[in-house]
Order: C-alpha cells, then structure tokens, then sequence
C-alpha cells in the first residue's frame, strides 16, 4: 500500500523526464552557451574568456548590420500583415463554404507546406529573375521596355515568406473562425448590421485572437528564416539569418554571430511578449 | 381585414435531395402566439431561419405586414430573434448586447440609454448593465437575450427553442414570463419548440410540425382533443388508439364502430371516409367501473388490469382489452380507489369523449 503510493508518482516524473532532458540539451544549453559566448571576448572562433559588451556595440554601429537587424523586422512584419490579409478571407471561405469541394480546397490552401522550401523558394526565382515569367510577361504586354531587376530585394523575400507562411495564417484564422458560433453573427444581421458591420463589429473581434496568432506565427519563422533570404536575397539584402551565418562560417567571427543570435531571439521573444498582451486583451 | 404579421405561402427548402421544409403555409395575425411543435429535426428551425432570412427559399412566399420579404437580407426584416444558444455578442457587455440593435438604427445615445434600461427592466435584469455574457447564468442570458430582440420593437418575434437549455424550474418560470410579457407588449411571435408542454400553456395556436410539412394548425384545445391525423393524436399528450371498421353510415355526426375490444359509437371527427379508421381515447376520458357499472350511453368494454402505477394526483392504470391489446385510464386519485392487478372491470367511454382519425 505504501509502496504504491509511494511508486505512483515517479511514471509521470519520467514522462516529463524525458522532454525535458530533450529541451535542456537541445536548447536551454545552447541557447544559454549564445547567449554568454555574445559577452565574451574572442579571437575568431578562439574564444578568449574576457567579459566584454564589444560585441554588441559593434553590431549596433555598424550601419550594414544595424540595417540588416531593421530590414529583418520589416519583412518580418509585412510578411505577417500579407499573410493575415490574405489568409482572412480564404479562411472565411473554407470555413463557411458549404461546396462539395470544401475538402479538396482546404487541402489545395494548405498546399504550400508540402513542397520543400527550396523548391519552393525556386519558383518564385524562376517567376522574378532577370528572364523569369513576370518579366517576359510585362515586356510582351509593352508595359516596360526594360526587364526590372526584381531580384534580389526585400521584396522578393518578402513574397517568397508570405506564400511559404500563408498556410499558417489560413490554419490559425480558420481554428478560431471553427470557434465563431455562426449564430451570433446572425444575431447581429437580425439586429439590423450590414454585412461589412456584422463583421466589423462581432466577426473580427471574435477572431481576433486567431490573427494575432498567424501574425506572431508568420512574424517569429519569417524573421528567423534562412533559406529565403539566401536565395531571393542577395549581399545588399543581407537579414539576421544570413548575417548570423556569415559570421559563424565565412568570417568565424562567433562572438559577433553569437550576439547577432541574441538580438535575435530576444527581440523576438520581446515582440511576441507584447503583441500577445495586445491580442489577449479583447478588441471592440 | 388587416394584413397578418406574418405570412408563408407554400415554403420549400430543400438541402440537397432532401426537403426540410416542404411546403408550409401559415399565417400569424398580429398579436398572436404561434407555436411550430414538432420533433427534432421536422424542419422547425429552417421554417424560422426562412423567415429572419438566414436561408432563402427555394420557391414560396414570405409576406410581413403584407410586405413580400423574401428577397430582403435578414437586416432589413426588422425582427427580434432568440437563438436556441441565446448567441449573445461575448465580447460586450449585457448593456451594450441590448443596445446593439439600436446603435445599428442610429437611435441616440440618451434614446438608447433610456431603452436599454427600460428593456433590462422590462426582464428583471435591472443593474446587470455592466455583465459580460460569460457571467450570467443560464436563464439570464436567455432574459439579455430576450431584452436584445424586443429593445428594437421589431415587427415579429421569433424564438427558437429559448427554453430547452435550462433547468425544468426555470423553464416552467420562463414559460410564464415569456406569455405575460408577450401578451402585455401584444407582439406577433413564432415560437419553436419540441416540448407539447410549452405548446399547450403558452400558445394562442399551434401547428404541429412532421417532416418539413404542418400537419395540424389550430388552439391547443383543437389539437389535444381534435387531432386531424395519427401523428398528432400521439405526439401530443399520450392517447389509446384502436383500430375500428365503421359499421354504419354515420348520423349526426357519429359513427357506430366495430373493434377487437367490442363495439363502439365515436365522434366522427377527422375522417373523411373509409372503412378503416382509427378511434382515439384520451386515458383521462377513459373511465373504470364495476362490471355492468357503466352509465347508459356510454361504450363500455371489458378489461383486466395489467398494473396500476401511481404517480402522485393521478393513476395511471395500464388495461389489457378483450382482444389482448393495450389501453390506458387514467383516474384521479380519490382515496377510494382499489385496483388489484389481475382484477376484472369495465373500461367505459362517452361518445362525444372519442375522436376517430383516419386509418394507416
Ligand atoms: N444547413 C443544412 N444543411 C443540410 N441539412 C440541413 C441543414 N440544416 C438543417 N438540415 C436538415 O434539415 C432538417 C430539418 O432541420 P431543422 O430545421 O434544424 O430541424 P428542427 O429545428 O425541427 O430540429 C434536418 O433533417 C436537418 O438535418
Ligand atoms: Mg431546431
């Protein structure tokens, strides 16, 4: 009796154990090694053992990577605002519709997430580049004379994230719009609302919180994306990623990449922190 | 003569193959308190979300005050709907749930506040202005609910099954309310439910509902004791039902039967013609004595009593007649009353007390 008493709590202490142990060796431990290699002094990838915050002044005067650090959070940002608008009213559709083809479209929507980043990525260089298919459009049409440099650029980053993180958005918005009692918005239709104000004034609200979900969604994997940035950007559109990358294999500078690494999570986490305050209070 | 509140003429709603509405006709005059009863999945709330104009008809007409509507959206209908799930906004508070349909009129702020509080009163939710939906029970939502439909002063009133989610006590409070409230406002309203106990105390008429076709409209009185088909007579209250062949043709309204219990004379009542009908009984007009204890002119069949349940007022004694078949009787229970199982008796019935359908 005692002994079962005693024995039961020790299952659930090893369930817990093990996806633990997990994150402490996966990311407490390095994300506590970046965070104290970003203070410390070093000789390329010899580290020297000295404290220092030289790493980070030096990040921060430096107007190439104080503009990588602000671009990143730019695209990050209209990566997450397209992602919502577009995302919203498909969404609305797959959920509402009532076609036989509900199915099929959701899937098709959520087909971005089953083609590999870098083929992906690809199709939007074949689209955009110099000889790609908006060019060659544009030109025949006569609207330009001149193929326009589309690539690289933040632009084309920022296309390439939105169309990888759409799925994202339409998953959150349509969990939280599943959630809307369709009955309230015909409470405020027979109460005398348009359609537009039955949105405005139940709908989005209601769903409020699914759109700062696929915002922070979109927002935390555009920022930290790597494979995008690289291939639809070029040395002029350089992100934290990139940077962070540079700095650990071609200049094995770790202690700047380290401190870039930091910035990057602590001023994600901060943002997320924040933007989570503004979406858990309720709009209306 | 004035247009009715409301009026639907041959309604159809079909999804898919499958009509959920099949041709409904109805008319509400103004004032009145129309139950559509019927069980679940009869259509109830499809016929109730063609006339607030969720769903649009897939042929019929559906007039307001005279006015075809069928084409309008649901926010130029002006009505007042409860939703069986009360769907009140949960992000506003109780004052501004009710003032809802007002600011969507434009109504001035001091208009409003003056409406809002007297419609809060109006539900006994006086003081609850600044309560979120989440922090009210039950039957105070239903009440902000109520208070959100009628703030408006719509044309109509529609509900759909607004007691079913509260507790028995409540419900039977709220039946009463509602009535009261909807007779002192004197608003046309539709009423949906599936509970014959709502039907019958709150109506001014009910049309009984069956697969997306209205099988009987007509008082409470007429559809208890009158019912124009089998499925009516059982949905409603219970009700013995025998078969009978009609023996002769019927005089003066009443026709001389022969059953597997024995002989009978019953009210004519819904059928038309045919030989094969159907005599109904309500148990508490059917009643019990000794052998040859029957008045005269009264049908009287022997019978053995099978159980004898008692349920407080009433006993509820469960009959086996001559034939085999079952009945039921229901007596009230006098004090003076000794049934033992197994024992012999007389079941006995007054003509006029027996109504004959027609039979399936
Ligand atoms: N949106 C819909 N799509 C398909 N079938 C529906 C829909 N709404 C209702 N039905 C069907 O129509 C019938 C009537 O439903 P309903 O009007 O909700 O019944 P009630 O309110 O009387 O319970 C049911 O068989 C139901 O399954
Ligand atoms: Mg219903």
């Amino acid at each position: 009796m005692i002994a079962a008493v005693q024995s039961r709590p020790i299952v659930p202490f090893l369930l817990v154990l093990l996806p633990a142990a997990f994150l402490l060796f996966f990311f407490v431990i390095p994300t506590a090694f970046l965070l104290s290699a970003s203070f410390i002094e070093s000789d390329g990838v010899i580290m020297t053992g000295v404290w220092t915050t030289q790493n980070y002044a030096d990040l921060l005067s430096r107007p190439l990577y104080r503009q990588a650090i602000l671009r990143t959070f730019l695209i990050g940002i209209a990566v997450g605002v397209i992602v919502i608008v577009l995302s919203y009213p498909l969404a609305y559709f797959l959920v509402r519709t009532t076609s036989p083809w509900r199915g099929f479209l959701i899937a098709l929507s959520l087909s971005p997430l089953l083609a590999s980043v870098i083929v992906r990525t690809y199709g939007w260089w074949v689209i955009l580049n110099r000889e790609g298919a908006v060019n060659t459009a544009l030109l025949s049409i006569g609207i330009i004379d001149q193929p326009l440099t589309l690539l690289p650029s933040s632009m084309a980053i920022t296309i390439g994230l939105s169309h990888a993180l759409l799925p994202y958005g339409v998953l959150t918005i349509m969990a939280s719009l599943n959630g809307l009692n369709p009955n309230i918005e015909r409470a405020a239709m027979s109460l005398g609302a348009g359609r537009i104000r039955t949105f405005l004034t139940v709908t989005l609200p209601l769903t409020w919180p699914g759109i700062v979900g696929g915002f922070l969604l979109a927002f935390a994997i555009a920022i930290s994306a790597y494979a995008t940035p690289a291939i639809l950007g070029g040395p002029g559109t350089q992100v934290m990623a990139t940077l962070i990358r540079n700095f650990m294999v071609q200049a094995l500078d770790w202690a700047l990449g380290s401190a870039m690494g930091a910035i990057l999570l602590v001023s994600s986490i901060a943002l997320l922190l924040i933007t989570s305050a503004l979406g858990g209070r309720r709009v209306g | 003569m004035a247009d009715p509140a409301l009026r639907l003429q041959a309604l159809v709603k079909r999804f898919g193959a499958h009509a959920a509405v099949d041709g409904v006709d109805l008319a509400v005059a103004l004032g009145e308190f129309v139950t559509l009863l019927g069980p679940s999945g009869c259509g109830k709330t499809t016929t109730l979300n063609l006339i607030a104009g969720f769903l649009a008809p897939d042929s019929g007409f559906i007039a307001l005050n005279g006015r075809l509507v069928q084409d309008l959206p649901p926010f130029k209908r002006d009505l007042g709907m409860v939703f069986q799930d009360y769907a009140l906004f949960p992000h506003m508070s109780v004052a501004d749930n009710v003032a809802f349909g007002l600011k969507m009129r434009g109504v001035s702020r001091e208009e409003t506040a003056t409406r809002v509080a007297e419609a809060l009163s109006l539900v006994k939710l006086d003081g609850f202005d600044a309560r979120r939906p989440n922090q009210l029970s039950g039957g105070q939502r239903q009440r902000v609910a109520l208070a959100r439909a009628l703030v408006i002063r719509p044309a109509m009133l529609l509900l759909d099954e607004p007691l079913s989610n509260l507790d028995l006590k409540l419900r039977e409070e709220m039946r009463g309310e509602i009535s009261a409230l909807q007779r002192r406002l004197g608003i046309a309203t539709v009423f949906v439910t599936h509970d014959q106990d709502e039907a019958l105390t709150m109506s001014d008429r009910i049309a009984v509902m069956s697969e997306g076709r209205i099988e009987q409209i007509g008082t409470p009185a007429e559809i208890y004791e009158r019912p124009a088909t089998r499925f009516v007579a059982s949905f409603i209250g219970s009700i013995n039902i025998v078969p009978a062949k009609v023996a002769e043709v019927p005089v003066n309204g009443f026709a001389r039967l022969e059953t597997p219990a024995g002989p009978a004379i019953a009210h004519v009542g819904s059928a038309s013609s045919g030989r094969s009908v159907m005599l109904t009984i309500r148990p508490e007009r059917l009643k019990l004595a000794e052998a040859g204890g029957a008045p005269a002119g009264a049908v009287a069949w022997s019978a053995r009593v099978v159980r004898v349940v008692y349920t407080g007022a009433r006993l509820e004694v469960q009959l086996r007649l001559a034939d085999g078949s079952e009945a039921v009787a229901e007596a009230t229970n006098d004090g003076r009353t000794s049934l033992g199982e197994g024992q012999g008796i007389v079941a006995w019935f007054r003509p006029e007390d027996a109504w004959i359908i027609a039979g399936a």
